[in-house]
């Protein structure tokens, strides 16, 4: 009598569950077409949509509020295949790459981020302005925009370049992380940017212009400052 | 889309559903294994081992569908169609072909739900019989084609 309630009652729940998922099944908008047509609120999450600038963003530590879509869509807005040189690139690896690919959709987070490091590869510059990718990327400015780029000549960060990627092979960066190198130096931020100013002159910004502004983050470019100062490079003492 | 930024936004839910979803794959498919191999054998300790492994599985389902249904992916699709004008119809198909995607992953889904359902429902109250028998087997079936189908599509999504 007792099992005969239970199984009773477990009937009755898997009953409910099966209405109410038939139900759900039935309520899910077909495909498309619950696409919302107004302005949302709030930000996407890049992780999801924007899987390619979320790769960029990681590997060279940028700042989430100084990087755009912008990086690799010229006018996003008009045309979203409107691409920056960058963006061409960028696009051109990817596909290269992944041949059966139809749309970013179909290509996984590790081959996006195959095809980042692909983009940056050092001596690729995709705006012709003298500065490649990597270093473009490494210290902040649009690889895609040929007027964006540091005022420090291209020769000396790539300098500044060869010493880091030396630092980061040796675990000389992450260990200088660690013991907290990447910490806001003692120096003024005139044009309150949030790159405060020694940072900005070391890479080649102006700081006093918020609009001349780094998308590194200000920590990591703090953190090569200080492993440059310890290799010798006078302008980062 | 402007100025976008939420490079590194953590999100439990949504780390949490690809964790979960294997449980539900693995716990089913293994007890409808196990009460094949119970039906062939006439081992009755095995049959009891594979109504478990469904009752537990479809727990799982359930826990499953809950962090799906919490997770800000469709949000995130939503609102960047929803600031996507129509004046950008690449964009806005890379994105409704994403939705669409996911709304195929949530009825099939869904369809684990009640398929498990029937499954169970068919489990608890069947005797011998024929009748039984081929309740059992084919709601069995449709239950391990809803899961497979639903695995399916939620790792292409997964790519």
């Amino acid at each position: 009598m007792r099992a005969e309630r239970w199984r009773l009652a477990a009937t009755g729940l898997l009953a409910g569950v099966a209405v109410a998922a038939l139900v759900a099944l039935a309520a899910v908008p077909p495909g498309s077409s619950g696409a919302p047509a107004g302005t949302g609120a709030g930000q996407p999450d890049l992780r999801i949509v924007g899987r390619s600038l979320t790769a960029v963003g990681e590997r060279y530590d940028l700042a989430r509020d100084r990087v755009s879509c912008a990086l690799c869509h010229a006018r996003l807005s008009a045309d979203p295949f409107r691409l920056t040189s960058y963006g061409r690139d960028y696009r051109e690896i990817l596909f290269r790459e992944n041949p059966g690919a139809r749309s970013i959709f179909d290509v996984s987070f590790a081959e996006i981020r195959a095809a980042v490091a692909a983009t940056s590869r050092t001596g690729l510059d995709a705006d012709g302005d003298g500065y490649d990718n990597d270093l473009e990327l490494r210290f902040g400015s649009d690889p895609g925009d040929p007027a964006s780029h540091p005022t420090v000549p291209a020769r000396v960060l790539e300098g500044y370049r060869r010493i880091l990627v030396a630092d980061e092979r040796s675990g000389l960066l992450e260990k200088l992380r660690l013991a907290g190198a990447g910490h806001r130096p003692d120096c003024p931020d005139s044009d309150g940017d949030g790159v405060v100013d020694c940072l900005e002159t070391l890479f080649g910004f102006d700081p006093n212009s918020a609009a001349s502004v780094p998308a590194a983050r200000g920590g990591r470019l703090a953190l090569y400052r200080v492993a440059l100062a310890r290799a010798g490079v006078a302008a980062a003492r | 889309m402007g100025e976008v930024g939420s490079i590194d936004i953590g999100s439990f839910a949504r780390d949490l559903h690809p964790m979960v979803v294997h449980f539900p794959v693995a716990l089913m498919l293994t007890g409808l294994a196990c009460e094949a191999l119970a039906a062939v054998r006439r081992h009755a300790g095995l049959s009891r081992m594979a109504l478990l492994l469904l009752g537990l599985g479809f727990g799982a389902a359930l826990v499953a569908v809950a962090t799906g249904l919490t997770s800000p992916e469709v949000r995130a699709v939503q609102h960047t169609l929803a600031v996507t004008p129509p004046t950008e119809p690449g964009t806005r198909a890379l994105f409704l072909q994403r939705l669409a995607r996911i709304r195929i992953h949530q009825r099939l889904a869904y369809s684990v739900l009640a398929t498990g359902a029937l499954a169970l429902g068919v489990r608890l109250w069947r005797t011998r019989g024929v009748l039984w028998a081929t309740a059992s087997v084919v709601s069995g079936l449709a239950l391990a084609a809803a899961v497979v189908a639903t695995g399916f599509a939620g790792g292409r999504l997964a790519r």
